[in-house]
């Protein structure tokens, strides 16, 4: 079992191999040894930690990169872009997205801790739990695309845009709105 | 970690207005945006990046980044000077490389297409030279560029070449290669006359249009369009591989980008426009002439065709 501390000075005892699926927390480990003291995570917050270590549902494996692997995974297709066929002359039709089972059900929380749980992992390291629900979660409108202002509710960006700035922008992506 | 920057918690008070979680990831300096947004598809993508500035910049940075794609033909320190050399010129970029710009992809064989009028031609050809390019004439071209370009405006239209080329030369460094694409007249007309509507996207010194971006980039359609010269088949036939689905059909609506008869410009509503990071300002600036570019998508009853749409100097349509 491991320590963790989180930046609202809560302890976690964590078991090891769920923990190391964060790069960051494996190196630490590594280069510490076997140790009783804690690990501090300044720039994790106790909900945010409990969502980033919660169990898998099944069977499941670690990747190099401390992503968590579930046998059962399903797959969905990118909603609305043409093939990729990154640095190939493939002739794939579909580009397809695994989403295991564990990302599927790990995310089910509002838009601000979307985010936190995405900064989170960046800090971790854990990559893939960077945009797993953006498709689900901040991409997907009833009419298909989320508005801008919708989007800046969601996440609560500020606009900062001037006013002819805003209308230059709007003018160049017109294209893109609903129809 | 020490190079991404991350909002302190040690220093947190809650009397000091916290910025939300998802500001706080887009201002991350090192931060990996590329791996949110590769998942975020074009439409959502643009959507998103008229939230603020931080995040119209990150876009455009991370996805659609003009000395990226390149890069690989002019080095980083060159990709300024060519686009210098656009404005001079009025050079466009076509082809795949201005689809790829917008399509967030890399197809690694992929030849930079630049197109160029008969004037500008010259200068194009020595700005290639210059950066370590060898010209490499076909059996008919002759081995001098100037004299090339002399006899090529004797020609009569050959049937390899149509659809407003005047000549295309041919440069190779390495694995890259570079095809400069002398147009008769006006190289936009050139472009409007591509085999199909997948591959009509420019990118100018300071600017990239994709003039039929939702069905080349929302529902994967590409409108077979009719013209002249060989090899079109061919050349629709390696979209279709890409992944765009041939279409016949235009479509009814005034609300569509492929609606028959609709009235289209260069930057109208329909047409999705990418504005690049500008350059040092110069005295010598030409006009965007390519902003006059009008056209319609017509069907004679069997085949489509784009008709373009004469306009005078000062912007105005003929009768």
């Amino acid at each position: 079992m491991v320590l963790l501390v989180t930046s609202d000075n809560e302890q976690f005892q964590t078991e090891k191999d769920i923990v190391e699926r964060s790069v960051l927390i494996k190196n630490m480990l590594e280069d510490v040894g076997e140790s009783d003291q804690p690990i501090p995570l300044p720039n994790v917050s106790s909900s945010v930690l409990k969502k980033v270590t919660q169990p898998s549902t099944g069977p499941t494996e670690i990747d190099v990169r401390g992503r968590y692997l579930s046998t059962a995974s399903t797959t969905v297709e990118s909603p609305s872009r043409p093939p990729i066929l990154e640095q190939s002359q493939d002739e794939t039709r579909k580009r397809t997205t695994d989403i295991s089972e564990w990302d599927q059900k790990f995310i089910t929380v509002d838009q601000e801790m979307l985010f936190e749980i995405i900064l989170a992992a960046n800090y971790l390291d854990i990559k893939s739990l960077l945009c797993r629900r953006w498709l689900q979660d901040g991409s997907q409108h009833d009419q298909g695309a989320r508005p801008p202002e919708e989007i800046r509710k969601l996440f609560n960006i500020v606009n900062d845009f001037t006013p002819e700035e805003e209308a230059q922008i709007k003018k160049e992506n017109e294209w893109a709105e609903d129809r | 970690m020490s190079g991404h920057y991350l909002w302190s918690y040690a220093t947190y008070s809650p009397h000091i207005t916290r910025k939300s979680a998802a500001t706080r990831f887009f201002d991350l300096k090192m931060g990996p945006h590329d791996v949110l947004f590769a998942q975020i598809p074009t439409r959502d993508l643009v959507r998103l990046s008229q939230t603020c500035k931080r995040v119209h910049f990150l876009v455009n940075d991370v996805c659609f980044n003009i000395t990226r794609l390149l890069c690989r033909f002019f080095g980083a320190s060159g990709v300024e000077k060519f686009r210098q050399m656009q404005r001079r010129t009025g050079t466009l970029i076509s082809g795949s490389m201005a689809l790829q710009l917008f399509n967030r992809l890399t197809w690694r064989d992929s030849d930079l297409d630049i197109y160029v009028t008969r004037v500008s031609a010259p200068m194009a050809a020595l700005f290639i030279l210059q950066h370590d390019y060898k010209f490499y004439p076909r059996k008919s071209q002759d081995e001098c560029i100037d004299a090339q370009l002399d006899a090529s405006e004797a020609y009569k239209t050959p049937s390899y070449l149509g659809r407003g080329i005047a000549d295309v030369l041919d440069f190779h460094k390495g694995s890259n290669k570079i095809q400069l694409i002398v147009a008769s007249t006006d190289p936009m007309e050139t472009i409007m006359s591509f085999h199909t509507t997948c591959v009509m996207n420019t990118i100018t010194y300071d600017k990239a249009f994709s003039l039929y971006p939702w069905s080349t980039f929302v529902t994967s359609e590409a409108l077979v369009v009719e013209t002249v010269g060989a090899g079109q088949e061919v050349g629709r036939q390696k979209y279709a591989d890409r992944g765009w689905a041939l279409t016949h059909a235009m479509s009814a609506s005034r609300n569509s980008e492929l609606g028959v008869r609709v009235h289209r410009s260069v930057g109208d509503r329909f047409t999705w426009t990418i504005s690049l990071p500008p350059l040092p300002a110069d005295p010598l600036k030409k006009a965007d002439s390519i902003l006059s570019c009008q056209w319609e998508l017509d069907c004679d009853g069997v085949k489509t065709f784009t008709a373009m749409i004469p306009h005078r100097s000062n912007g105005e349509m003929t009768s």
